[in-house]
């Protein structure tokens, strides 16, 4: 908790995170993968660097989650990355989310709960946002972020694909 | 207690090759398993062990069925040649001293079986990092789990560079341990199992229709691959052929696959050398075939296409099975035209530019030796020079020209999965023509697919051979054993990345295209 508070201070992060259209700065993201078939992990790859252009919608990718608000998690969630995910979790200093890409993700897909995963995160957090598909769309993942960074302000178009948490 | 002694048994190198380990093997007593299967004593697996060493490119791959150890090979027909070694106790002879390529089975065997190799090259884990809830979770009787979480961190020192499994990579998880010696590479460690999701035990129980929707999950990147090994499998068991028009899709899905894995792999290769405009190009001509896929097949990936007995798309009820061959022809012809249109330019343009070319020429270089040894195919050892693919076995592709390379360096990886794009660019278009010819044949799938016994398959994935052999009762899977290109390409890397700066690691991790979620199953 001390390492949250001073990184808190350091990024100067109003306490309430803003609901409006503009963003301060750019919401960073962490992505884990927390162990799946690699389908979610390529679309979010797909999503930095196929012309989606994140950044434009206010979203950068972070290589650590120190500094970062959102935590963004694709897989089914395997025993040994559960405590990487929730590693990556205490790490951010004050994070607005964490956010379930793909079926794996949701609830284990077509993998079930066995000795070696928990399918899905809904067996460690509530996500705040699950953004479905087998694997998910690069566009829907953006539309999901996006509408999520906005503070809720899901669009049609993003409701029927998107399920906020 | 006093320590185990080994008596080295005397093996006969060099005295009759693969010929003379079939001979071996089928002098023992015939039994239940995958292919030609015998039952050898404890003094001929070691005698075959050591025969094997002068044909390891027959080795395919070495199971445990919980109360036998089965070594498969190759024999150049769809039924391989097993051989299985009675337990005794909680220990075998290791293949691994003769056969590189068997350690890593060795390792996995022990991690979910509990059956250690003795005087095998490395015992130590390879995938279970503390977090299981049992012990040898395979075994028919699994021990108490729970240990100590195992994340790469407790054996690192100031000599060493410790990244993952979360460094913000958008790719399956795992750990890289590198000791460093001064500023270069001394010793390179993956640190596995964060994956590992229990593919076997997933899929046991289930009818092939259900498991081979897990088949296709082992790994995006190869999931046609994976989903075509299994159902060729489930159809040797229940003897069901499909017709030639879903093995034409099939084939489509393949080499469908096979370019959007290589596209994504040339991509993150650029990146990595630092040349973000060919690397955006690529990854943009990747998305702009994953759109058409998408358009057609109202997925963007190929998982749940192939299933046992034929093809499936998610198509309107009443659909005709004609409309469904259209679509994929018109998939097929989609893809030619946009790599043939596309392809020369990103070429000249990989070619020009400096960051790729200058910094991959001699980079981990794995030449047809390294590759035989290890027990790399696919594009990894033809861009060594080594003229194999199983897809010239196929009927189905007819005759096509391989492309090779030579040098096995990062940069011939490089040029290979050019060609390779360019190759199954013409396949496709070939593919298309003859679907649209083609008159109504079989269904395009036949359902109710069972039977019980042993079944193996194979299939030419992006980044080399997968193979499977299940076992199935009454209908449902009983076992599986999977054996597919990462497993052999990781171990690989770690031994190309010694003695290099870690930059060039990266770059040598990178082209040679593999993935953690297929090693770890």
């Amino acid at each position: 908790m001390q390492l949250r508070g001073i990184f808190r201070a350091l990024r100067r992060v109003p306490a309430e995170f803003p609901r409006g259209d503009r963003l301060p700065f750019p919401v960073s993201v962490f992505h884990v993968d927390a162990g799946g078939c690699d389908g979610c992990a390529v679309e979010i790859e797909a999503l930095r660097y196929s012309g989606y252009a994140p950044e434009r919608t206010g979203l950068k990718f972070a290589e650590s989650p120190l500094c970062t608000e959102l935590l963004v998690v694709t897989g089914v969630c395997t025993r040994a990355m559960a405590p990487v995910v929730r590693a990556a979790w205490e790490a951010m200093p004050q994070p607005i989310g964490i956010v379930a890409v793909g079926l794996c993700a949701i609830d284990g897909g077509s993998f079930r709960e066995n000795y070696a995963t928990l399918a899905g995160l809904q067996a460690m957090v509530t996500p705040t946002m699950e953004i479905p598909g087998c694997p998910a769309a690069p566009a829907d993942i953006l539309a999901g972020l996006s509408a999520l960074i906005r503070g809720y302000r899901v669009t049609e178009e993003v409701a029927s694909s998107v399920q906020a948490g | 207690m006093s320590a185990p002694v080994f008596f080295p048994v005397p093996v006969a190198r060099k005295a009759g090759g693969a010929e003379g380990v079939q001979a071996l093997i089928r002098q023992g007593e015939s039994a239940e398993g995958p292919g030609d299967c015998f039952r050898l004593d404890e003094h001929t697996w070691k005698q075959m062990g050591g025969m094997l060493a002068d044909e390891r490119e027959r080795f395919i791959g070495l199971w445990c069925d919980q109360v036998r150890v089965l070594a498969v090979l190759d024999q150049g027909t769809d039924r391989p040649l097993a051989a299985a070694l009675e337990l005794e106790g909680p220990r075998y002879p290791a293949l691994s001293d003769s056969v590189p390529a068997a350690e890593t089975f060795e390792r996995m065997i022990s991690d979910l079986f509990g059956v250690d190799a003795m005087g095998g090259c490395d015992g130590s884990v390879l995938l279970d990092r503390g977090g299981w809830t049992v012990s040898a979770p395979l075994s028919s009787r699994p021990g108490p789990g729970g240990g100590a979480q195992d994340t790469g961190g407790d054996t690192a020192c100031e000599q060493s560079v410790l990244s993952g499994p979360a460094d913000g990579v958008s790719a399956a998880p795992f750990c890289l341990r590198m000791l460093k010696d001064g500023l270069r590479v001394q010793r390179s460690e993956t640190l596995r199992g964060f994956a590992h999701r229990g593919v076997a035990q997933q899929m046991s129980g289930a009818v092939p229709g259900d498991a081979v929707r897990i088949a296709g999950r082992v790994c995006a990147a190869s999931s046609a691959a994976h989903q075509w090994a299994f159902c060729r499998a489930a159809e040797q068991i229940s003897g069901v052929r499909p017709g030639e028009r879903a093995m034409l899709c099939r084939a489509v899905f393949a080499e469908t696959e096979r370019c959007l894995t290589h596209l994504a792999t040339l991509s993150r290769v650029a990146r990595l050398a630092g040349s973000g405009l060919v690397s955006s190009r690529l990854a943009g001509l990747r998305e702009a075939l994953v759109q058409i896929l998408t358009g057609l097949t109202g997925s963007r990936s190929l998982m749940d296409r192939i299933v046992p007995g034929g093809i499936y798309l998610p198509v309107s009820q009443g659909t005709a099975e004609g409309e469904i061959v259209r679509a994929v022809a018109v998939l097929a012809a989609e893809y030619a035209a946009l790599l043939t249109q596309t392809l020369p330019g990103l070429r000249d343009l990989w070619r020009t530019r400096l960051g790729p070319e200058a910094l991959l020429a001699g980079c981990g270089p794995a030449g047809e030796d390294v590759c035989h040894d290890n027990g790399v195919d696919g594009p990894a050892a033809r861009a060594a020079g080594r003229e194999r693919d199983s897809r010239v076995f196929l009927p189905v592709y007819g005759r096509f020209r391989i492309p090779v390379q030579k040098g096995g360096d990062a940069r011939a990886r490089c040029l290979q999965y050019f060609a390779e794009c360019r190759s199954s660019g013409a396949l496709l278009s070939s593919l298309s023509g003859r679907l649209s010819e083609l008159v109504e044949d079989a269904p395009l799938s036949f359902p109710g697919q069972g039977g019980d016994g042993w079944g193996y398959g194979k299939a030419a994935g992006p980044a080399g051979e997968v193979h499977m052999v299940i076992r199935m009762r009454q209908g449902r899977i009983d076992q599986v054993m999977i054996r597919n290109p990462s497993m052999l390409l990781i171990p690989l890397a770690d031994s190309l990345a010694s003695g290099v700066f870690p930059e060039e690691a990266a770059l040598i991790r990178a082209s040679l295209g593999f993935s953690a979620a297929a090693a770890d199953l």
